[in-house]
């Protein structure tokens, strides 16, 4: 047997403060995105803010300070634009605006339209055209709130069914933990939220419920054990160091598909990947140093219930 | 025991055999060539067709293609009206874009104002907008005398020179001919579309500050932008049009326009010596006729070889239109679609049952064509607004489908390695599983004929995640019993069965989420939300029987490689 994880007995739950602090500050900077996104100030995707990207390729190289000046003479100064590798000549640009169109000349065709004008011996071709209307995205908006919800409540529901209460408010509080620390590290890194991180974000809820389940499912299964024999933190420890293996082989291993997903999956999965990769990390150290720990200080506070 | 054992191993292979059916078809279209999918489409193209039918179909990210959502403008209307409203629109874009020509287009309503249009592999962009958005209201309206419009412009040129924040000396320039002052007008215009391409410092400078004083001279002058080449219509440089549009929106230029009356800017830019030009026409705003009358629509060329559509009216229509046509001989009859004038041509011969409408010399013959085909059709009984558009090239989902195919590839080398390496044997198992689990997936998959995106592809490579956990979790668990002394077959059976709760538990809370995902979600969201959770189910039952039913085999052994 080849084992990275070899009967180890470290005191997780002693250090518990500790992580207080660290998740603290993550979660605090979560609500912090959260509210910037209810007071409009977030960075959000067009998708939700509404906007429009357009992505092409010239045949001939340009370079971007010009295609910047083309554009802000058409009205667009706020264009956002990036490089993109990947062709053999030529540059292809992807072109983030926040307008959208709602009616007449659409803005995807006055961008092109400006191009086309501004660089007339060069040839441009269309990869992309993204435009959301900021009615529609406003309508994502609340449908996104609905998903995040709906999901919270219904896995709050399962835990309750099928461990207890307390099991399913520890889990809960843990996935929220994980959610909004990603949230909160996009936030302070100016990342934009899209409808792709928003998935991104719901799929983690997914994960890290996994990662809080196995280790409950193996606290229930001590306790029951162990009732009689060692007291409630020593088990809560034990447990989470027999699963230790697994949490880490699984994170390694869902790691390694993420990382090779944010390296070579194109620039459409970037940001995605970039959410589950922080997201399993968050993910995996939660899963020991917050759902756990719920459950210790829960317990201190209200003996009994295991007994 | 055994009984329980050959069920397994009957259950595995009928999902075998099963799969392998259903996902023949997928497997052998992708592995087709291009050439060998013409060659086919010319001996079999019912085949070909089925084929294409009975396979996992690529969403419009990786296939390519054009995806729109329209929102009908009901806002004035009755909840009936507006459904109703919806339901034309919804049949007349369906006609539009069947006559369009394009395979397999999706047209569905969504919400009670919503139509969203789906059209795969399409490469004409623009074309596809115009014809799918454009309300298509045809008029026909007379133009304004050429000397009341006249003075219009002279009017608006005299209330934009007293405006107080422009300079005082602007009389004297109004005085000049308006000729004189359109020469400079093309000229510096030339100069400044120079200017634009330019590199030049020194010239952008010095035409900067000409353009400023142009800019400060002029613009009193709203005349010296126009020049009026027939008698009907005034042409100003393309590029100027944006500035008329805001000088005509100015509230006191606004209160001079009679109220019978509106400025409308022809459909499209036309070549006039040697620079590009758009027409503006005063119109009056009693309609005369409208497109609901024609019962036929032509694109055809006339003998300049420039296309015109070719029109029939219905006989109501014809003699009420030979009504107003006959006594207005020798006058022009502007040709209004959408609020912009497409021609104005003189009445010649009193109008009976049939017209033309010429485009100009702007136009394409698929300008021609495409408005025979929205006339014909018929107009959207309301504005219709494209609220979401969704273009993606076929070059970038070709780049997609590789680049997610290279990710996939690339992620599972390194899984199946790092399992091989650290359970060696039971490994091994573990991505036999997952592979397994690949396969099924895809032909539940076809199957389905769902659609597989980008977001998709991004679940496939999750599932990966997913069926080595649910392997993990096993394999973790037998080594613990292992190493408390139980016997190979005791670990077995107690890693099995402990772990089972656990996969279960993460499995359904992911489905949980995949389920909601699956509900709210619209397009790729939607497509990702399909593939987890098949993934899931597949994975789910990989780990509690395929994996198993190898182990039971590998229960009677002294040492288990694990």
């Amino acid at each position: 047997m080849f084992r990275i994880i070899k009967g180890t007995k470290i005191d997780f739950i002693s250090q518990r403060k500790k992580a207080y602090i660290l998740s603290a500050v993550l979660v605090l900077l979560g609500i912090a995105c959260f509210f910037a996104i209810l007071f409009g100030k977030a960075n959000l995707g067009i998708d939700f803010a509404g906007g429009t990207m357009v992505q092409g390729w010239f045949e001939s190289d340009v370079d971007i300070a010009d295609l910047r000046s083309v554009l802000s003479e058409a009205g667009f100064d706020a264009a956002y634009m990036t490089h993109l590798e990947g062709r053999e000549h030529g540059s292809t640009f992807l072109i983030r605006v926040k307008v959208g169109s709602e009616g007449g000349q659409t803005v995807s065709e006055q961008i092109v339209g400006a191009i086309k004008a501004g660089f007339p011996g060069n040839v441009f071709t269309l990869d992309s055209v993204h435009e959301v209307g900021p009615s529609i995205g406003r309508e994502l908006e609340r449908t996104a709130i609905w998903m995040v919800l709906l999901a919270i409540a219904g896995i709050l529901i399962y835990i309750w069914i099928r461990f207890d209460l307390r099991f399913g408010v520890a889990a809960t509080i843990a996935t929220f933990h994980d959610v909004l620390a990603v949230l909160g590290i996009f936030f302070i890194f100016n990342k934009e939220i899209s409808l792709l991180v928003v998935v991104a974000l719901l799929t983690l809820a997914g994960y890290s419920l996994s990662d809080s389940v196995v280790v409950f499912d193996r606290i229930r299964e001590n306790l029951k054990t162990f009732r009689r024999k060692g007291d409630f933190i020593s088990t809560i420890n034990l447990s989470i160091n027999e699963v230790l293996g697994r949490t880490l082989m699984t994170s390694l291993t869902t790691l390694t598909v993420v990382i090779v997903l944010l390296l070579a999956g194109g620039e459409i999965l970037r940001d995605f990947a970039l959410a589950l990769m922080i997201g399993i990390l968050v993910g995996t150290y939660s899963s020991v140093f917050v759902a756990s720990p719920i459950i210790v200080e829960w317990e201190n506070r209200s003996p009994k219930r295991f007994k | 025991m055994r009984k329980h054992e050959s069920l397994r191993i009957v259950a595995i292979i009928v999902v075998l055999i099963v799969a392998a059916i259903f996902f023949y078809p997928t497997a052998r279209l992708w592995l087709m060539s291009a050439e060998e999918k013409a060659e086919m489409e010319q001996i079999d193209p019912v085949g070909l067709n089925n084929l294409e039918a009975s396979t996992i179909q690529l969403g419009l990210d990786l296939q390519g293609g054009m995806h729109i959502v329209l929102k009908v403008d009901v806002s004035d209307m009755t909840p009936a009206e507006a459904s109703n409203a919806r339901d034309r629109a919804l049949e007349i874009i369906r006609n539009r874009v069947d006559k369009f020509g394009i395979s397999e287009p999706q047209i569905m309503p969504q919400g009670d104002d919503y139509i969203i249009v789906e059209l795969p592999g399409l490469q004409d962009v623009e074309r596809a907008q115009q014809l799918i958005g454009s309300t298509a209201r045809l008029e026909f309206r007379f133009l304004e005398t050429p000397e009341k419009t006249r003075q219009l412009v002279e009017k608006i040129d005299k209330i934009l020179g007293s405006d107080p924040f422009s300079e005082g000396d602007t009389e004297t320039e109004a005085d000049t001919s308006a000729e004189e002052s359109l020469d400079d007008a093309a000229d510096l215009l030339s100069e400044k579309e120079d200017s634009t391409a330019e590199e030049d410092s020194l010239l952008a400078e010095i035409t900067d500050s000409t353009l400023e004083d142009f800019e400060e001279a002029t613009y009193t002058e709203f005349s010296s932008y126009l020049d009026q080449q027939t008698q009907e219509s005034y042409i100003a440089t393309s590029l100027d049009v944006p500035l008329l549009k805001r000088y005509l929106g100015i509230d006191k230029v606004q209160a001079l326009i009679p109220h019978d009356v509106e400025w409308m800017w022809g459909t499209r830019d036309e070549q006039f010596q040697g620079r590009m030009v758009r027409r503006l026409y005063l119109i009056k705003k009693k309609v005369e006729m409208t497109g609901d009358c024609l019962t036929s629509a032509t694109p055809t060329y006339d003998q300049f070889r420039q296309p015109k559509v070719d029109f029939r009216l219905s006989k109501d229509c014809g003699s009420k239109f030979a009504r107003v046509t006959g006594p207005n001989i020798g006058k022009p009859l502007a040709i209004v679609l959408d609020g912009q004038v497409e021609s104005a041509p003189r009445i010649n011969d009193r109008i009976r049952d049939n017209g033309t409408i010429s485009l100009g010399t702007g136009a394409t013959f698929e300008n021609a064509k495409d408005l025979s085909i929205v006339l014909q059709a018929g107009a959207l009984p309301a504005d219709v607004n494209i609220v979401e558009n969704n273009v993606v090239g076929p070059s970038l989902g070709q780049d997609s489908i590789s680049k997610g195919l290279t990710a996939s590839l690339i992620g599972l080398i390194f899984v199946v390695l790092i399992m091989a390496v650290y359970y060696r044997l039971s490994g091994l198992v573990a991505d036999f599983a997952l592979v397994f689990n690949l396969f099924v997936l895809l032909a539940i998959m076809s199957l389905l004929k769902a659609t597989l995106t980008v977001p998709g592809i991004a679940g496939i490579i999750l599932l990966v995640g997913i069926s080595v956990d649910a392997a993990v979790l096993i394999f973790e668990r037998i080594r613990e019993e292992l190493t408390t002394g139980k016997t190979v077959r005791a670990s077995i059976e107690a890693g099995y069965s402990r772990a089972a709760v656990a996969i279960i538990d993460s499995n359904i809370t992911t489905l949980i989420v995949a389920g909601i995902l699956y509900a709210l979600g619209t397009g790729a969201v939607k497509g990702f939300a399909v593939t987890l959770s098949i993934g899931i189910m597949v994975s789910l039952f990989s780990a509690l029987v395929v994996t198993r039913t190898i182990f039971e085999f590998r229960k009677g052994y002294k040492k288990l490689s694990i």
